[in-house]
This record gives structure tokens, sequence and C-alpha cells, in this order.
């Protein structure tokens, strides 16, 4: 572990004891759900149990398919398909400031940590967190698929699950990373409000086409046919690898396997390659812009509330000149206050701000120009 | 040793910096002063390393901050306006990660966070998380967090915001001590008494530019007003104090 995280550049003894400390401070702050604003989720281990219990009921439910079918292929898309919704909810929902997070900056900023390692921090903190939650719902259906189906079975699901969980969080960090290289800091966080609400509908999309789908199946013989476009989608890859552990060597199990293997193996290239570089600097820029933007009325930036705002914003685009109006009759010091504001910044941009002649008016603006400016 | 040569950086189209040069001999307490928005955040944000600067460039103990971060980040001891502190953890468990960060062997990083601790009266809060410290006793752990690893250059933001009057006395003389050894250090404060006693030379910046370094005694003389307060006034174009007081009295009786 330490040699393979040193030949990728990073520090391992900064690492270490960056990852336990910020997982500790998770584990007590927050439980195990991350950043969802407005929430006060239970914390420690009282949140843990809770989340225990939820994900092995999840996990027994999924068992039952084990129990019931015959079909290794369809189990293993019902499992798949459900990791991908359960982890990629979570890394939407929970960790969508994964990455993006301008808080570790302020303390870690100045310290002598490589970009690599801190990127490296964050995505082990995002690992631990959905490999936990993939471990709790899968230990039921891994065991079931021991006893139900043997060992061969047992050894592929548990690839299986794993492989779907850690790719779908490397594909959303992936995304979020490549949106901070190309989005410029000022607009990263509204691009990740529509980047979020897309992501949102291709998950919530995928698993209701599949679940639907299965369902019908499921009805009917508890097997799923494999078709071309159901290989084409991971869970398809992923279920692809019980065909693999019972001996099947044909291009319709090779492919999807390989595609998968492919899939993560490019994803851990990308994420430890140059999107991890500069990373910090790209996080200040964010943090700079973050601090600066917050100076400006608190917006609300979940995806879900997308319509929301667009419909706030016309309203309020149709209701300013009036807004305007009103304030420049009713209240007159104000706007001329803001008139003299602008009026003393432009003599302060030709220098004749020296000439230490105000009148009384003028210095309530200079009070409220000074905290403007303020940083 | 600080040097910064044609600083500048802006913010969109607000310049923040403009072509700052500054010079921080070793053994130098420089006290750096403006008001509030002057860009004085933004040079130390630059000197740390945190954001890059659109042009010109900072050399801190023979280090580029730009071209050489890591090793200006090694060299440098920051305290920050804000204790930004993982409140989750307890204030030894903190110390122990900065002291991990910086390399320092565990028996060492153990001696020091004990002393250190005892210096600052918090030996038997070391376990206590620091979301249940007061504001002064988050700064204690900042400023020990800042000195831990021993810096060359040591940059503090307002450290003496929220401590008592015996550990700022502590903090102040640590300092002067500090400079005495070698160290640089560059000093933001709004408390322009702390900055006339403690500093050997001053800087004022007003946005983003320059207006005046030297002495407290040369920039006294150089505006020829008899406190530093009254300098600083006047070279950032501040107001008449007591008819701004007046006013704004005058303004809450409407």
């Amino acid at each position: 572990m330490k040699a393979l995280l040193e030949a990728a550049g990073v520090d391992y003894a900064q690492w270490l004891s960056l990852t336990r400390a910020l997982l500790k401070r998770d584990f007590r702050t927050r439980g195990t759900s991350m950043g969802r604003a407005g929430s006060a989720p239970a914390t420690g281990m009282r949140a843990l149990l809770s989340q225990a219990i939820m994900y092995s009921l999840f996990g027994g439910l999924l068992s039952t398919a084990i129990v019931f079918s015959h079909d290794l292929f369809f189990i293993g898309v019902v499992m798949s398909a459900y990791v991908m919704f359960m982890v990629g909810t979570a890394v939407l929902l929970d960790h969508s400031s994964a990455l993006t997070a301008a808080d570790d900056f302020a303390v870690l900023g100045y310290r002598p940590i490589t970009s690599r390692t801190y990127f490296a921090v964050r995505l082990t903190n995002v690992l631990v967190y959905t490999l936990l939650m993939t471990t709790l719902v899968a230990y039921i259906p891994v065991g079931a698929l021991f006893i139900k189906h043997g060992v061969a079975a047992g050894i592929a699901g548990f690839f299986a699950l794993y492989g779907t969980s850690i790719s779908v969080a490397f594909g959303l960090l992936l995304g979020y990373a490549s949106l901070q290289r190309l989005v410029g800091a000022a607009r990263l966080k509204s691009v990740l409000s529509y980047v979020q609400l897309l992501m949102s509908f291709g998950i919530y999309g995928g698993y209701f086409v599949i679940s639907r789908m299965v369902s019908k199946s499921f009805l009917a013989s508890m097997t799923l046919t494999k078709t071309w476009w159901l290989l084409a989608l991971p869970p398809g890859w992923f279920a692809s690898y019980f065909d693999l552990a019972a001996g099947q060597l044909t291009p319709s199990v090779l492919l999807p396997v390989t595609a998968s293997v492919a899939m993560l193996v490019g994803m851990t290239l990308a994420l430890t390659g140059r999107l991890s570089a500069g990373f910090t600097d790209r996080l200040g820029e964010s943090a700079v812009s973050s601090r600066r933007a917050s100076a400006a009325p608190a917006r609300p930036t979940k995806a879900g509330w997308f319509l929301a705002n667009r419909l706030i914003d016309r309203v309020g685009r149709h209701r300013e000149p009036a807004a305007r109006r009103a304030r420049s009759s009713d209240a007159p010091p104000r706007a001329r206050c803001s008139r003299q504001r602008r009026r003393r910044l432009r003599l302060h941009a030709e220098g004749s701000h020296h000439d230490g002649h105000h009148h009384g008016r003028s210095k309530h603006c200079e009070v409220a120009n000074v905290q403007h400016v303020g940083s | 040793m600080i040097v910064t040569e044609n600083l500048s950086r802006s913010y969109g189209n607000k310049a923040a910096l403009v072509g700052l040069n500054l010079t921080v001999e070793p053994g130098e307490i420089l006290g750096f002063l403006g008001p509030n928005g002057a860009g004085k955040s933004t040079t130390v944000k630059i000197l740390t390393g945190m954001i890059r600067p659109d042009a010109g460039r900072a050399i801190i103990a023979g280090f580029d901050v730009v071209e050489q971060p890591m090793e200006v980040k090694k060299r440098i001891g920051y305290v920050p306006e804000t204790a930004a502190l993982y409140d989750g953890l307890t204030g030894g468990e903190y110390l122990e990660l900065i002291a991990c960060l910086y390399h320092i062997d565990s028996k060492t990083a153990v001696a020091r966070r004990s002393e250190l601790l005892e210096l600052f009266g918090l030996l038997g809060n070391e376990n206590d998380r620091m979301s249940e410290y007061s504001k002064g006793m988050r700064q204690k752990i900042a400023i020990i967090a800042a000195m831990m690893h021993r810096p060359e250059v040591l940059i503090m933001d307002e450290p003496l915001d929220g401590l008592d009057a015996n550990t700022a006395m502590i903090v102040k003389e640590l300092v002067k001590q500090m400079a005495q050894q070698g160290k640089t250090v560059l000093f933001c404060s709004h408390i322009l008494d702390v900055v006339d006693r403690m500093c050997s030379k001053i800087v004022i910046i007003n946005q983003g530019r320059l207006v005046a370094s030297g002495t407290s005694d040369d920039l006294k003389h150089q505006t020829g007003e008899a406190t530093l307060e009254a300098a600083f006034g006047k070279l950032t174009g501040g107001q008449d104090v007591g008819r701004v007081a007046a006013d704004f009295l005058s303004a809450l009786e409407k």
C-alpha cells in the first residue's frame, strides 16, 4: 500500500494521518452522512448502527432474488443495479462536496501537502464511506450466494458488488474533478448544480428503467435474457462476472467483463493522473470565489431547487424595475448614498481622495464604502 | 526573509493588490497594516501559497511561492485571521495531525505538544473536542499549530484576537524572542498600539497599493501626526472619527 501510494506521488505519512483525522472528524460530527444541507443526522455509533440496520435490510431484500432464482445473470443485474443506485445517490447527495469543499482548504491550504496527497485523501474518504455502505448491503446477499450457488458464485458476487460500487463512486468523482478542471472556479458551483441534476436523472432514470424491466421478468420466470443492449450497460458488465465464474469464456461474457475492468482502470488512471495535479490550486481559487460569492444573497444550490431558482429569478427580474422605482422615491437617502458612493469611488480612482474636504452625508457613505470593499 | 516584487492580484475586474513591493529581513517584525479590503488578506494568501498572484513574484526563505510552494509551506508558520480547525477533533489530536503533516517524529511531537499546551494553559483540555473550546482556546491551538515545526518565517493575521491579556503578553514576547532568534515575522493587526510597540518596521497598504513604509517614527514624521493611529488615518483616508460618531448617533435618533 505504502509503495503503491508513494509511486503515485502521494506522501504516505500525510495521507495516513489526514485520512484517519478526517474520518474521525466525520464520524464524530456527521455519522455516515456527509454534508447534507439542512439535515442534522445522528452521529457516531448511533448513526452507524441505524445505517447498518437499514442497509442490512436492503441486503436481505436482495437475497430473496438469490434464494428464488437460478439465473445468476439476473441476480447479478439486480444486485449491480441496486448498488449503483444506492452508491450513486449517496455520492450525489452526501458527498457532492467531497472534492469541491472549501472547508478543508482553510485548514490545510497553507500546509505542505501536495495536490496528489490531498486528492488521495479525499478519494479515500469517499471510498471508505461507499465501501462501508456496500459491505453493509452485500454481506447477506454474498453469504446467500455462497450457500445457494457455491463458492465461485459467491466470489463473483463479491467482485461484482464492490466493482460496481467503486465504479460509480469513481465515475461521479471523475465527473466532479473534470468539471473543477474545465470550469472556472467562479462558475463551478452553479455548473455543479446543473450537472448534479443531470446525474440524478441518469441514476434515478437508469434505476427505474432496469427495475421496471426486471420486475416484468421477475414476475414471469425470475430470469433475464442476455440482450445486446443489456450487455451495453454497466450492470450487465458486472453481472457477467457470474458467467465467467461458471467457466463460460464466450465473447458475450469476456467483452462485458473486459469493459468493466477497463472502465475501472481507466477511471483510476484518470483520477490519479492530471486531475489530481494542481487540485489544491483549483480548490484554493474555488475557496476564494465561494467566499466572495457568499457576500451575495444566499441562494439554494441543490439541483432539486433548480426550477424554483429559475422561477424566483424570473419573478425577481419582472419585479425589479418597480422595486427600484419604489426605492428611488421612498428611500431617497439610501439612493443618494449609493450615488455618492459611486462618485467617491470615481474620485478615489482619479486619485483625488486626499483633498480632505468631505461634508457630513458623504461620511455615511464612506463607512458603507469601506464595508463594501472589505475582504 | 520575505520579498515581494510587483505582486498583483485581481478578483474578476476588481484589483485587490497592485504591484506590491515588500522586503522583510530575518530578525525583523513587519507590521502589515491597512483598512478593511486594502489587500492584506490577499497578500497573506499569496505568501502562504493559498492563491496565486496574477503578476509579480513572492520569495519566502529563498523559495518562490509559485514555483516551489511546498518548500515555502514547509518553512512558514501561519496563524490565520479566524482559527480554522477541525472541530470534531480534540486539541491533542489536531496537534498530532499537524506534527504528522510536517513529518515531526512522534517523540519530539509529543514533547513539544505537551510543553506548548502547558505554556498556554491547555494541558487539561487537550482531550476535549475543539467544538467545545472558547475563541481564545481555539486561537491558542492555532498559534501552537503554527509554531510546532519551528518555522523560519511566521505570518500572523490578528494573532491576539480572542486571547486573554496574559496569553496575549506571552504571544507578544514569544514573537519578539523569535525575531531575536533570526526568524522573519509578518504581523497583521488592527491594534495599532501593539504594532507600534512590537514591530521594527511598518508597511501600510490601501486599495491594494503600498502607501507608506518605515519605522513607526518615520510614519509619524512623514504625516506630521503624534500617534501611529493618527498617521494611519491620514495615510488611508480615514475620517473625522468624532464627526462620524456624532452622525451615527443622530442617524439612530431619526
